[in-house]
């Protein structure tokens, strides 16, 4: 109360005194006011706007929820429905890559269309079987065949490849004759499996992990 | 005195103010649905092409 009591005295003091310097302290009055208004004010604004924000989020997530709900209900019915397939589900796209047995298939494949492998390169597979299975995604599987043999064979083995349970995708044929004249086919293929997604580690090895390998 | 305060306060009310309206525009921008939840709203296709698996009993024999 002294301070209000203060302030209509020096108000009262300067009404009576320069015009110029009365106008001034108006202005500083109000824009101190301001300040400590908007200061005071602050908190409670954010509270609201945090509290309105977590009710709109609330909304969006059961709606969302009840949505995936009712998916899941009919992802269920129709589970249920197909439940004797999954096997040949499993063979289409396996979990994990699966690579030995898949290579030893386009092996057989290529054998079966007379054609002779002479090289296979893949990079960036992961080997061994995923075990999280709630975060299983659908993977790629690049790598690409290098076979010699005639080119009936080689369409042979092409459709062999097409009419294979496993899905692959031929994303580039390349042709070409060798030094002594051997018709040289080379196909990339990407395959697809179910598992995590894999990190190539980017870090140069230590000498300390280079000895723990020579070990 | 009272003149060279005015540009002062004046600087100041403008950071505050435009402080308040940042912090205020962040929390009403920024999602407070936390990563777990989500996660279980990522969306999920229940639709399942029969015809696919048709193909692939096919190509087994």
């Amino acid at each position: 109360m002294p301070l209000v009591k203060q302030l209509a005295k020096q108000t009262i003091q300067l009404d009576a005194g320069d015009p110029v310097k009365k106008s001034y302290f108006g202005v500083l009055a109000t824009l101190i006011l301001l300040i400590v208004l908007i200061i005071l004010i602050y908190p409670a604004v954010k509270h609201v706007t945090k509290l309105n924000k977590e009710i709109s989020d609330a909304r969006v997530t059961k709606a969302t929820l009840e949505t995936k709900l009712a998916n899941l209900k009919r992802a269920k019915a129709n589970l249920e429905e197909v439940g004797g397939n999954l096997s040949i589900l499993d063979l289409a796209i396996p979990i994990g890559s699966d690579l030995t047995p898949y290579l030893q298939k386009i092996e057989v494949l290529a054998k079966k269309s007379k054609l002779k492998i002479i090289a296979v390169q893949f990079t960036n597979i992961p080997l061994s079987k995923p075990e999280a299975v709630e975060s299983l995604k659908s993977q790629k599987l690049d790598y690409s065949v290098t076979v010699e043999g005639s080119f009936p064979n080689f369409r042979k083995f092409l459709a062999y490849l097409e009419n294979f349970i496993r899905t692959s995708d031929v994303t580039i044929v390349d042709l070409a004759k060798n030094q002594d004249g051997d018709l040289q086919e080379t196909v990339d293929v990407t395959s697809y499996y179910l598992g995590i997604k894999f990190a190539p580690t980017t870090t140069t090895p230590t000498k300390e992990d280079l000895e723990a390998i020579g070990e | 005195m009272s003149k060279n305060f005015v540009p002062i306060l004046l600087l100041t009310f403008i950071t505050i103010t435009v402080w308040v309206a940042f912090q205020i525009f962040k929390i009403a921008t920024s999602s407070t649905i936390p990563a777990p939840t989500q996660n279980q709203l990522e969306r999920l296709d229940p639709t399942l092409d029969k015809n696919v698996l048709e193909d692939l009993e096919k190509s087994l024999k």
